[in-house]
């Protein structure tokens, strides 16, 4: 497992950025009363920076209500308008464009979503539902071309090119109606594939079989993919470098094997000790954290974690002073004023308080 | 694997209309409604060709006959001419004979033709007033053994050797009260006026030549069909059957009730299909829009929801006009606003679904999405509406009938069925002697209304089997 995903990382071309996130904010405001006034602001996503490299997969992981879909939505625009931030794709800032241009950009990043079921049109055979975006963008001029295409993709996703095409969703299972979506989004053979809790709604060894599929389908085509998970294990066998969300924002991110051997940020250490042990002798003592995950229509102050936090601090707790982010080894970093005390971190940024 | 174990993959792929279908065909209401409309759809189609009488048609003279009544055809003009076939209800057997040889056929008829005389009989609670013969008046006319007379535009033949002011007009006359006239005719027959016409039809039904008394005939004749004895068939009248009778101006009530099944499932389903095709729109851009604009248009429903229709309805058609557009507009006006608010909910839970996102991922214009995706997922419920609106509609346009508010045609009434079953119960009589005027009708309706409404919980069972057993 590690040689091949050693192989992958060398594939992954870590010189060229294709997607460059900037403290990306989306807040909706909570409407009261009869002028609809705002009261209040669901952070969702508060200040999330990343970038994503040519042919990498960037995991990104963390609790229900996090942000981490509302990340992978923002920057498909599939959730308008942004509160802040910015979404640079091939050099394109994707808050910027509209219409026809936004159209075009769209043929370059494409989604898996986790229900294989709502998310096929139950009226539509599966060459339509593939070829959709075929036809949107006009890259077939005539129904047989389409045909072939589609026969083509539903080849690479492994299902039957020509029992299955003229079918409808309803006749597939959940691993086949998610190889039905894997098709449509390689269709029209984007740069970028937001991966939206993709293998979560299916059965361990389903699950497997579709990650595999992803992996091969990158190695052969070359793209990147956001893949929004909020199992560790899953996102550590298919990602190469994994951010952790805590809250609306990213507390680490760290390449994968770094992650999980040397966790940095205090959530991080919880989560991983929480995933169970394969070996069942092996003593079992998982740091529980305390608490519940804080209203993100109301944070708390400072550091998001730090009603959670072994090691919380005074300056934790403060909006006054901003939480560090460090960079404590190459493409590791952390948002936590523990960092400083790793030799040779680098303050490479902070995260303000709300 | 789990993913791809028992897949039956070599059965042949059913769409979700092909499974309707199969669950449809499992409820044997549903299947029985279905026949019914389809059948009544089909003999309202076929309905010049089913009965050989113009519903309009009136022979007064035989006032309403109960069903099964076979009479003489009497006062028909009979029309033939070279290269037209003749008109199928002056000559039903005839015509029926050909068609079924497929053959040239050789029609004779004799005929004898008439001299007629114009009377002008004034009728006072019964009795004869007076007796008008061109400028002349009589008070006793004497009418000669070779001589009979005829109440005008259809009438029995009535032999009387004398009319006088003061007696009974024997011929039967339109049964009204008071004072009024009633057009005579004195008619002779005289015997060396009979002769031969020989009507040579050929494959195809068309008269091919016709000749009267051995001489070739130029162009149209016209004989009355009183005249006409068909030779050809062993000297047999031309007959008439009404097997559902006639109503009280000789209207065959089967040939009203046919072609009343045409109005009114015409109006029925026009109607619907109007209504259905606003409401849907409408519905799914007030859903898809959402917001502000999802509210205001909502809330013009909910406005034109409260409006009392049946109000609505009679004040536009009798301010613009009993017209079958009017009736469209009126009637449309008010069933579009249920689909809309369905459609319209269907759209807001149908636009969250994982499919639009990927749609709109895929690059598709928010109309492709609307048309694409969200319209087609809502047409199993207008289905479902199509079935129920077009009774509701039918009964509505029989209601407006049924208060007087016949819509015109051309300036006529329309004869549908809410007319007919209206026209039934005025002509009932006191003992209800003249059932088959308000029966057929009202059971052709409620029949179709009845199979409508099977046919369409059916429907709603079939296209959506998680609804099965709710209200």
């Amino acid at each position: 497992m590690s040689t091949q995903t050693e192989a992958r990382r060398k594939s992954a071309d870590m010189s060229n950025v294709v997607l460059s996130v900037r403290d990306l904010k989306k807040w909706y405001p909570i409407r009261k009363g009869l002028f609809s006034r705002v009261v209040a602001q669901v952070k969702a996503v508060d200040g999330v920076s990343f970038d994503i490299h040519a042919g990498e997969t960037l995991g990104f992981v963390g609790e229900s209500g996090c942000g981490k879909t509302t990340v992978g939505r923002t920057i498909l625009r599939l959730l308008d308008p942004v509160t802040a931030g910015s979404a640079h794709f091939q050099g394109t800032n994707l808050f910027d464009i509209q219409g026809e241009e936004l159209r075009a950009m769209r043929r370059k990043m494409q989604i898996i979503f986790q229900d294989p079921y709502s998310s096929l049109n139950p009226r539509m055979t599966v060459e339509a539902i593939v070829g959709e975006g075929l036809t949107v963008h006009g890259l077939v001029s005539s129904g047989k071309e389409r045909r072939e295409r589609v026969q083509e993709l539903l080849k690479k996703v492994g299902l039957d090119p020509v029992r299955h095409i003229s079918r409808y969703p309803h006749e597939f299972s959940g691993g086949q109606r998610q190889r039905i979506g894997v098709a449509r989004a390689i269709a029209l053979e984007p740069d970028l594939i937001v991966c939206d809790e993709a293998v979560s709604a299916l059965d361990v060894s389903i699950q497997a079989q579709i990650i595999n599929l992803l992996q091969g389908l990158q190695e052969e085509m070359g793209m990147s993919y956001l893949f929004i998970a909020h199992g560790l294990n899953v996102v550590e066998h298919i990602s190469h470098r994994v951010a952790v969300m805590y809250l609306g924002r990213i507390a680490e991110t760290a390449p994968s094997e770094k992650l999980y051997s040397g966790p940095a940020h205090p959530y991080t250490q919880a989560l991983l000790s929480a995933i169970p042990d394969t070996d069942p002798d092996a003593p079992m003592n998982p740091e529980v954290l305390e608490g519940e995950v804080p209203n993100p229509i109301n944070p708390p102050p400072g550091c998001r974690f730090h009603p959670r936090c072994r090691f919380a601090q005074d300056r934790c707790r403060s909006n006054d002073i901003p939480i560090p982010v460090y960079e404590i080894a190459p493409g590791h970093s952390v948002a936590c004023i523990l960092g400083e005390q790793v030799a040779g971190a680098v303050k490479i940024g902070e995260q303000t308080g709300a | 694997m789990a993913a791809t174990a028992p897949e039956p993959d070599d059965v042949p792929s059913d769409g979700p209309w092909a499974q309707a279908w199969k669950r449809l065909r499992r409820n044997r209401m549903a299947m029985a409604g279905l026949v019914v409309v389809l059948a009544m759809a089909l003999s309202a189609v076929l309905a010049p060709w089913i009965v050989p009488f113009d519903p309009r048609e009136m022979e007064r003279w035989t006032g309403a006959l109960a069903p099964g009544t076979r009479h003489l055809e009497l006062c028909n003009e009979m029309v033939v001419e070279r290269g037209k076939a003749p008109r199928p209800q002056d000559v039903p057997t005839a015509v029926g004979k050909a068609a079924v040889d497929g053959a040239a056929h050789v029609w004779r008829i004799e005929v004898q033709d008439e001299v007629t005389t114009l009377l002008r009989v004034t009728v006072d609670g019964g009795k004869i007033q007076q007796i008008g013969e061109g400028g002349k008046r009589h008070t006793t006319l004497e009418i000669a053994e070779d001589e009979f007379i005829r109440v005008k535009d259809g009438g029995a033949v009535v032999r009387v050797p004398v009319l006088a002011v003061g007696g009974v007009l024997p011929a039967p006359a339109p049964q009204q009260a008071g004072r009024f006239v009633v057009m005579v005719e004195r008619v002779k027959r005289p015997p060396e006026a009979k002769r031969t016409v020989e009507i040579a039809l050929g494959t195809d039904g068309k008269v091919t030549t016709v000749t009267s008394a051995g001489v070739p005939v130029d162009g149209e004749m016209r004989v009355r069909a009183e005249n006409v004895r068909d030779t050809s068939l062993d000297g047999a009248r031309i007959e008439h059957s009404h097997p559902l009778g006639t109503d009280q101006e000789g209207r065959d009530v089967l040939a009203r009730v046919l072609f009343g099944a045409r109005i009114s499932l015409l109006v029925g389903i026009v109607a619907t299909f109007v209504s259905l095709s606003i409401g849907v729109f409408y519905g799914a851009i007030a859903g898809f829009a959402g917001g502000r604009t999802d509210v205001f248009m909502m809330r013009v429903v909910d406005v034109l929801y409260a409006l009392p229709y049946i109000f609505l309805v009679i004040i536009l058609l009798v301010a613009f006009g009993r017209s079958l557009v009017m009736l469209f507009i009126a009637l449309g006006l008010v069933q579009w606003l249920t689909p809309a608010r369905v459609v319209r909910g269907q759209i807001l839970s149908l636009k969250r679904r994982e499919f639009v996102d990927a749609s709109v991922t895929l690059g598709a214009t928010p109309w492709t999405i609307l048309i694409r995706h969200l319209i087609p997922n809502t047409m199993g419920v207008v289905v479902v509406f199509t079935t129920l609106t077009i009774p509701a509609v039918i009964l509505e346009e029989s209601f407006l009938s049924f208060i007087g508010l016949t819509v015109l045609f051309r300036g006529e009434p329309i004869d549908s069925w809410g007319a007919l079953v209206d026209y039934g119960r005025n002509a009932l009589g006191g003992d209800g002697e003249r059932w088959w005027l308000l029966v057929f009708p009202a059971a052709a309706m409620s029949l179709t209304l009845f199979s409508l409404n099977f046919l369409g919980d059916g429907l709603r069972d079939a296209l959506d089997p998680r609804q099965k057993g709710r209200g």
